[in-house]
């Protein structure tokens, strides 16, 4: 299981927000966990929210790293406040749109809307809205918590990998992160804060 | 690369600008015509909440502690009736330092001001050796700390200078004196 | 690569009403496929995978059995925090309070995901994560294209 849970990133507005898509597919191996058939019903294979939740984080965790320049390890800290109000299953697709709401040295906030669109035989499918997820982000470098319990962490920004770095650049992005470049405020980064 | 433009059918009518495949070379420019999405806009805590607007002087203590209150039972899931002026945030409502930066963003919105890091909570404590030496706050810290937090009360601080104190310090009630004196400064 | 996230149940205490309290395990592996992903050089436990360990569990309290008619699923979160980050080697304690569930199937839940080193005693293990969220039957709306044969 690879961890990529957004597939095309179809806007993006600096600074502003990001749409991405994601497609929900027979292909991934979870959906056959979530649910596998009991004896007392059939397989239901529905979207974990966990995952769909995760799906806006990567939304909105490379809409923060655009904005700060690929320089911080920009790391998910707080579900502020999660609902989804209906499943999404194969076939379907999930249209995350997040909003950076704050964005500050130590971290930044997104708002987000979770929309559905199920495929239909004839013209576009409708996006129906289904669900709001609001995130707070931490930037790992500038967290003294984290320093403080000692842990050690690679320089390079292992956050933005090779895996976003191809998922913006077929998105149309240029500016993407670079992969192995170091981050934080040790880093030379030459963009302004 | 194949295909350029994302199909209509994903596109829907809030979307907006769609990116192509291979936009003109050099950063992709901001589309300063498009408003938000309306849900996210309206979605700002303290949108709707009497703000600056209507005059900094006018703000009672009470209409303050009101969007303290509301910022608060968001960010940690309180309820209303936790949150007193009395009520600590770290012992009484269990707030953690992730929260201290969600408190500060909601602060901001809620009252249309900046808070520069440091401004609102007293960062870093404990890891600067002249403000604490063998877990006790030294006379020069707590003179740093009063200079820099005229909105805290820091009289049990005195009392009991271990540094796990700074926590019980922290109350609701801190938070309004810092948006009455950062709102009467403006 | 399996979506399972609970190895072992350590304690299960029912409540009057179909809720009550569960703990759990769910040891990090340098074995699981994601990590490799998140992240490259540093893998370490998603946050959301703690919220999936939480929601796992809670369900496994609700419905050992899968005789429910519908799955429980994760509704919402609130105040949803990650205090410590969690390395392959290492494993999370997960403890659920399990609300009885309502008239519509709903119950309010409140984790905690406690750090555990291999050899470590629970009683030291630091909070990794916390949070509150709903576990609710899942909800599909009938499709208007026709199903797959």
């Amino acid at each position: 299981m690879r961890w990529m849970w957004i597939d095309r990133v179809v806007e993006l507005v600096p600074g502003e927000r990001m749409v991405a898509v994601k497609h929900v597919s027979l292909a991934e191996e979870h959906l056959h966990d979530h649910f596998p058939p009991t004896a007392h019903r059939a397989a239901f294979p529905v979207m974990p929210m966990s995952l769909i939740v995760e799906g806006m984080a990567q939304t909105g965790g490379v809409l923060v790293g655009h904005a700060t320049g690929f320089g911080e390890k920009v790391i998910l800290s707080k579900v502020s406040k999660a609902e989804l109000e209906r499943e999404a299953v194969p076939g379907d697709t999930l249209r995350y749109r997040a909003q950076l709401q704050s964005l500050g040295e130590p971290g930044a906030s997104c708002l987000g809307i979770v929309e559905l669109i199920r495929p239909v035989a004839r013209g576009a499918g409708e996006a129906v809205e289904i669900g709001r997820i609001d995130l707070m982000f931490s930037f790992a470098d500038r967290a003294a918590d984290l320093r403080g319990a000692g842990l050690e962490m690679p320089e390079e920004n292992f956050v933005f990998s090779e895996a976003f770095a191809t998922l913006l650049r077929s998105s149309g992005i240029e500016d993407g992160p670079m992969p192995g470049a170091a981050s934080g405020p040790a880093a030379d980064r030459g963009h302004t804060t | 690369m194949t295909k350029t433009r994302l199909r209509q059918e994903l596109a829907g009518g809030r979307v907006g600008h769609t990116i192509p495949a291979r936009p003109a070379p050099g950063r992709i420019r901001a589309h300063a015509a498009d408003a938000a999405p309306p849900h996210a806009a309206d979605r700002s805590p303290g949108a709707k909440k009497k703000t600056r607007e209507e005059g900094p002087a006018e703000m009672t203590r009470e209409e303050i502690l009101s969007n303290v209150r509301e910022v608060l039972v968001d960010a940690l899931a309180v309820d209303d009736e936790d949150v007193t002026e009395d009520a600590t945030l770290i012992g009484d409502l269990g707030a953690e330092s992730i929260d201290m930066l969600d408190i500060s963003f909601k602060l901001e919105q809620a009252f249309d001001f900046k808070i520069e890091q440091g401004e609102l909570f007293p960062e870093n404590v404990a890891q600067d050796p002249e403000y604490v030496q063998e877990g006790k706050v030294t006379d020069k810290g707590l003179a740093e700390l009063k200079a820099k937090m005229p909105h805290v009360d820091f009289t049990k601080l005195e009392a009991d200078r271990s540094v796990t104190k700074v926590a019980d310090i922290l109350t609701v009630g801190t938070l309004v004196n810092f948006c009455e004196q950062k709102l009467q400064a403006a | 690569m399996r979506f399972e996230l609970v190895d072992r149940v350590l304690e299960r205490t029912p409540g009057t009403g179909g809720g009550g309290r569960i703990v759990t395990i769910k040891h990090v592996s340098a074995a699981e496929e994601y990590l490799g992903d998140h992240f490259p050089g540093f893998p370490i436990l998603p946050g959301v995978m703690m919220l999936e360990a939480m929601t796992q569990a809670a369900r496994e309290l609700l419905d050992p059995r899968g005789e429910l008619g519908v799955p429980l699923v994760l509704g919402r979160a609130r105040a949803l925090k990650y205090a410590r980050m969690v390395r392959p080697g290492e494993s999370l304690r997960v403890e659920v309070n399990v609300g009885e569930p309502d008239a519509n199937g709903a119950s309010e839940c409140t984790g905690k995901g406690y750090l555990l080193v291999v050899g470590g005693d629970p009683a030291d293990a630091p909070l990794a994560c916390s949070g509150r969220f709903t576990m609710r039957p899942a909800r599909i709306e009938p499709a208007q294209a026709t199903p797959k044969a």
